[in-house]
């Protein structure tokens, strides 16, 4: 039984996003416990959240949230395993830089799309990153490419340093908390 | 060519495979003379049912609620009653209640995301409900609203609303207990104040003028508004239990699309979903529900595809309504669940999912290992007469230019709310011209 608790303003969040039915595109949920396991070494609060990509639930899973980060692979023709890291709407944003789980879920817009919902809506965090793999295969089946597998460490860091960075700027400010925990969400 | 017809099966899901999330329509005009159209979808529920060979009894409803994160409750019920089927078990009572509120919970949420970010924009003249937001942002939030209330049902039973995980064949992991259950109440009855106003909202659009006579095909009880199991039944007469159903349906391969077309037997295609279910049901619609299709001027049968829009807002109303009246009679069963021996056996199951009849059907080994498994999703049966409306929408309108008709067409595939990877709004329509001396133009 879960009980309804609405996101907890202040607290960052990683959404990882993707089918693991489909190989690299589930390089979310296939990283999630890595980066469960890199924020409790690092004493880092988070929530870490799985989500198919809907966009109405990604809306409510980022608003009111100082950082969120959206883990997903990507394909933009770069090499199998390039790590992008860009803030969505920010001036790095690439409008192509789609992430593929969006295409592979039933009715999902797209993250630019969410993103677009949200402006509109006023349901966005204050700072959203996208931070993509580059995928090679996208077919049916389990198990993530060795490109891809190579790229976890690089990937899993750096989103563990947004995570940081942005606890490290709310710990200078008086709204701060003090509990290091990680909560989880969503698909395990 | 792939042909499935009762005793014989061949199915090579190996085969069925796509590029990601392409969703299309293929419209050829010769002349002013439309000449074929194309639908070409994907259907994940293949790969799933080779998938599930091999693995426990116990296993497809965790396993099924990953074909679809929008309507993975749908996955999960057909295919708990299916197995229960082959095991010889019936979950009435409270763990039928509670299984009702989970799907109502799916269907609000499914509903309220095809009514109002997907289709709503069609009528109001805007390209997507981002748009819509930004001139909209009180209709858009309504549907949010109502959405974000299926979602807190889903979540609340079945611990998140992606990938359900207390469901389980015979009932729940763990049921609530009667005061913690009361906590949906405030959000049912604002919810249903909300869906109240969508009818009235969506009752009032301009609706493009177009009919079609496709038999309409929906399962029916006698007791309530068929959601969970019942018996097939269609406008043309047919009235036949679910195990029935391989001997009335058959599905064959189209070179243009991994998805099977389900045909009746005899060739005819036909529809399922929410204008299907209001044409053979609507007398069992909640009070309230009936009420408001009769305010706004819907009767049944429905035969306007556009028109499904105003029905889908009348199932919200009544799933509200029927979620209200599970809280109201609701007593904690004695145990989550009912047990489920397994046994050599084959079992059917139907559900109405929100966007039609979804049909599984299992055959197990003694020891509950599943030996085939077939899943019939209700695009994949739509699939054909969406074809044909789309054939019949555009030959009255072959001489609107390729923009308008390609805009058109879009919306009338998207009245079947189709469960296509991102289909609803990608759908990627391609006309091809021929003019009098036979060439591309």
């Amino acid at each position: 039984m879960s009980p309804n608790h609405p996101p907890p303003n202040g607290l960052p969040a990683v959404i990882v996003i993707g089918s693991v039915f489909r190989h690299d595109d589930g390089v979310g949920p296939h990283c999630r416990p890595l980066i469960e396991a890199e924020l409790r070494k690092r004493s880092l609060c988070a929530e870490v959240i799985e989500l198919d990509g809907e966009p109405t639930r990604l809306l409510e899973s980022w608003a009111n949230r100082p950082l969120a980060v959206v883990v997903d692979a990507v394909r933009t023709g770069a090499p199998p395993g390039t790590v992008h890291v860009v803030a969505v709407g920010g001036s790095d944003w690439l409008g192509e830089l789609a992430p593929s789980g969006t295409t592979a879920s039933s009715h999902a817009l797209g993250i630019t799309e969410a993103y677009a919902l949200g402006s509109a809506l006023g349901r966005l965090p204050d700072r959203l990153v996208l931070a993509g793999v580059e995928g090679l295969d996208f077919t049916e089946g389990v198990g993530i490419s060795q490109e891809v597998c190579h790229a976890l460490p690089t990937l899993v860091e750096r989103v563990a340093d947004l995570i940081g960075t942005a606890l490290g700027s709310a710990r200078a400010t008086p709204k701060a908390t003090g509990t290091i925990t990680i909560r989880t969400t969503g698909a395990a | 060519m792939t042909h499935r017809s009762p005793g014989s099966r061949t199915l090579k899901v190996d085969t069925l495979t796509r590029v990601e999330g392409e969703g299309g329509l293929a419209i050829q005009i010769d002349g002013d003379a439309v000449t074929g159209a194309q639908l070409h979808i994907y259907e994940p529920p293949r790969f799933f049912e080779a998938f599930l060979r091999g693995r426990s009894y116990t296993e497809p409803p965790d396993i099924t609620a990953r074909i679809c994160g929008i309507c993975p409750v749908a996955y999960q019920m057909s295919a708990c009653l299916a197995i229960e089927d082959a095991c010889g078990v019936v979950v009435d009572g409270p763990l039928h209640d509670l299984r009702k509120l989970l799907y109502a919970g799916e269907w609000i949420e499914s509903h309220a995301l095809h009514v109002y970010l997907l289709h709503l924009p069609d009528f109001l003249g805007y390209p997507s409900a981002i748009e819509l937001a930004q001139d909209h942002r009180a209709i858009v939030e309504q549907g949010l609203q109502l959405k974000k209330t299926g979602n807190k049902i889903i979540e609340f039973l079945a611990g998140r609303a992606i990938h359900p995980v207390n469901v389980r064949v015979g009932g729940f992991y763990r049921v609530p207990e009667r005061t913690e259950l009361a906590t949906l109440a405030p959000d049912l009855e604002h919810a249903l104040e909300l869906a109240l106003a969508t009818v009235r909202l969506v009752g009032n659009l301009d609706i493009p003028d177009f009919g079609h006579d496709h038999p309409y095909v929906a399962l029916r009880r006698s007791d309530e508004y068929a959601v969970l199991g019942g018996r097939l039944v269609s406008t043309t007469g047919l009235d036949v239990p679910i195990a029935d159903f391989s001997r009335h349906f058959s599905e064959e391969q189209v070179e243009w699309s991994t998805a099977l077309h389900a045909h009746l037997l005899g060739g005819d295609h036909y529809l399922v979903g929410p204008l299907a279910r209001f044409a053979l049901n609507a007398d069992r619609l909640a009070p309230q529900a009936q009420a408001i299709a009769r305010e706004v001027g819907l009767d049944a049968p429905c035969r306007n595809p556009f028109r499904s829009i105003v029905v889908r807002a009348v199932e919200i109303v009544h799933a509200i309504e029927e979620a209200q009246a599970v809280l109201d009679r609701y007593e904690r069963p004695d145990t989550p669940h009912v047990p489920v021996e397994p046994r050599a056996a084959i079992g059917h199951g139907a559900t109405e999912a929100p966007r039609g009849t979804l049909y599984h059907r299992y055959e197990l080994a003694a020891d509950g290992t599943i030996l085939d498994a077939v899943i019939i999703p209700p695009t994949a049966q739509n699939q054909a007469t969406i074809e044909h409306d789309v054939f019949a929408y555009a030959a009255s309108r072959s001489r609107l230019s390729d923009d308008e008709l390609t805009a058109q067409c879009e919306q009338l595939v998207r009245s079947y709310d189709p469960c296509i990877s991102c289909a609803a709004h990608f759908l990627d329509v391609r006309i091809d011209r021929i003019n009098q001396q036979g060439d591309m133009t």
